[in-house]
Order: C-alpha cells, then structure tokens, then sequence
C-alpha cells in the first residue's frame, strides 16, 4: 500500500496542478500552478529512482524557468492586463486569457487529443510487452547519474558539448533580443533641459 | 504493481498533452501560450523516461528527457526575450497584436 504512497501523491499534484491551470485567469497564479506541477512531475521521475530526471527536474524547471516567466510577467506588465473582478461574468471576459468560444473549442480540440492518446496507449498492448519483475530491475539498477555521465562522457560527447553551445547561444540571442533601444531623443532632450 | 504505477504514468503524461494543448487554444496571453508549450515538452519527457523504465531499455532513454530539459530551458531565454521585446514595441501582450510579419 505504501509503494502506492508516492505515485499517487505525484499524479495528484500534477492533476490538481492542470486543472487549476486550465480554470485560472489570472496569470501570476498560472506561473505557480505551473510550479506545481514541476514538483509533481519530479516526485513521478523519483518514485521511479530517477533521481538525476527528479533533480534536474527540480532545479531547472521548478527553480529556473518559473523564476523567468515571473520576471517576464513583471516586466510585461504583470497583472493588469488580465486583471478580473470577483463577479463571475468579468472572470469570464479576461480578454488575454481567452474568451467562452476559444474555452469551448480548446476543450474539444484537447478531449480529442486526450481520447486519441488515451485510445492508442491501451490498443498497443501495452502490459503483454513489458519483460521484466519489479523486482530484477530493482537489483539491476546501478546509479542513474553515474551510468548517465558515462554515456554522456564516452558515447554521446558531441551531443553534449552541442548542447552547451545551443545554450550559449540561446543566451546571446535572449540578451541581444531583450535589449532596450538607445533612445537618443530623449537622452537629448534630457539634456537640453538640464541646460 | 509496478505495471499499475506506469500506466498511471502514461496516463498522466496525456492528462498532461491534453492540458497544454487545451492552454495553447484557449489562450491570448503569450506567455499562458509558452505555459501550454511547456507542459507539452514536460509530457513528452515523462513518456520517454516511462517507457525507458517499462522496458528496461537502455539507460539511453534517459537521455531524451534531459535533452527537452535542455531544449525548453534555451525555448524559454529566447521566448520570454521576445514576449518582453514584443511589449516594449506593442505594449499588449496579446497574440493578436503580433501582426507584423503577416503578408
């Protein structure tokens, strides 16, 4: 019973997590249903001993691309623009986070995806393939970070130095993206005023 | 038992696609739609790894969830440096407002 502790716990919080996502209008709290979801996929990769998946899991999605949408949204303006009352018809009209028609449509359009999905899982005979206990694998299991590090080292090194490289460059483009313009106008006329 | 925790793994990562096209629909707000997009990578990934666990695979399989890791962690630098870029020229953040390369 206790082995069934942490899956479960780990698919509450990712469901809770998308649920709330998908009723929230307000995009602040979108970013932290989001974290929430980040944990509980972490808690799924660990209840499986994949704990390198977990940690990297952890650290780059729960701690670094939530921190960067929050800073985003402070720095699009943040809250205002999909601001709401408590009356429900207002909820309803936060223009930015869509309208009843797109709520309708979505809904379809992702019911067909969950159905196709969900459809093609259990006709693929998913059980009959599996070729293991739970228990061999267990035994089998050596650390997860040290058989990755010796894949990524030997094997997969140029897979690897290509990633560093289309990180740096993901962080050039970003900072030469996101850079404000010289407003030399108005640079001008704040010193004409001063003079 | 093992087998019930991993279709309930397999079940979760389409809860999961579902959900992030459902954001990607019904969304304007440009980050609710980089939100949807994440959610999609974090499916994909959690599928991989499933399935490399289920089979027991070669540990190569671990290395696809780390490479989405790697690929949404450069997505978002780019795509939030735009959405911001985006609002310093527009002031909205609306996806409708993003006209400018259309013919």
């Amino acid at each position: 019973m206790f082995e069934f502790f942490w899956p479960l716990m780990a698919s509450g919080l990712v469901l809770a997590g998308i649920s709330l996502l998908c009723f929230s209008r307000n995009i602040v709290h979108s970013c932290f249903y989001l974290f929430l979801v980040f944990i509980g996929i972490g808690l799924a990769y660990l209840s499986l001993q994949l704990d390198f998946l977990a940690v990297t899991q952890l650290v780059v999605y729960g701690g670094g691309v939530v921190m960067i949408l929050l800073f985003a949204i402070m720095l699009t303006g943040g809250n205002e623009q999909t601001s709401f009352s408590k009356n429900i018809l207002n909820k309803l009209q936060a223009p930015l986070m869509g309208n009843l028609k797109q709520t309708a449509l979505a809904l379809i359009v992702s019911f067909i995806f969950l159905g196709a999905l969900v459809y093609f899982l259990f006709i693929s005979d998913y059980f009959s393939m599996m070729p293991f206990s739970p228990q061999t694998i267990r035994e089998n299991q050596e650390s997860l970070t040290f058989s990755l590090g010796m894949i990524l080292g030997k094997q997969h090194i140029f897979i690897f130095e290509f990633s560093s490289l289309l990180l740096l460059g993901a962080l050039i483009v970003a900072a030469a993206i996101s850079r404000p313009e010289k407003e030399e106008k108005e640079s001008v006329k704040i010193q004409e005023e001063i003079l | 038992m093992m087998e019930k925790t991993l279709l309930l793994y397999q079940l979760l990562s389409c809860f999961l696609f579902a959900a992030g096209i459902f954001l990607i629909f019904a969304r304007n707000h440009l980050i609710a739609l980089f939100i949807g997009l994440e959610l999609l990578l974090n499916a994909s990934a959690l599928s991989f790894a499933t399935y490399t666990y289920a089979f027991s695979l070669p540990k190569e399989g671990y290395l696809f969830p780390i490479f989405i890791i790697v690929i949404a962690a450069a997505e978002a630098a780019v795509a939030l440096a735009i959405a911001i870029r985006f609002y310093q020229n527009k002031e909205s953040s609306h996806v409708a407002d993003a006209t400018v390369l259309q013919g």
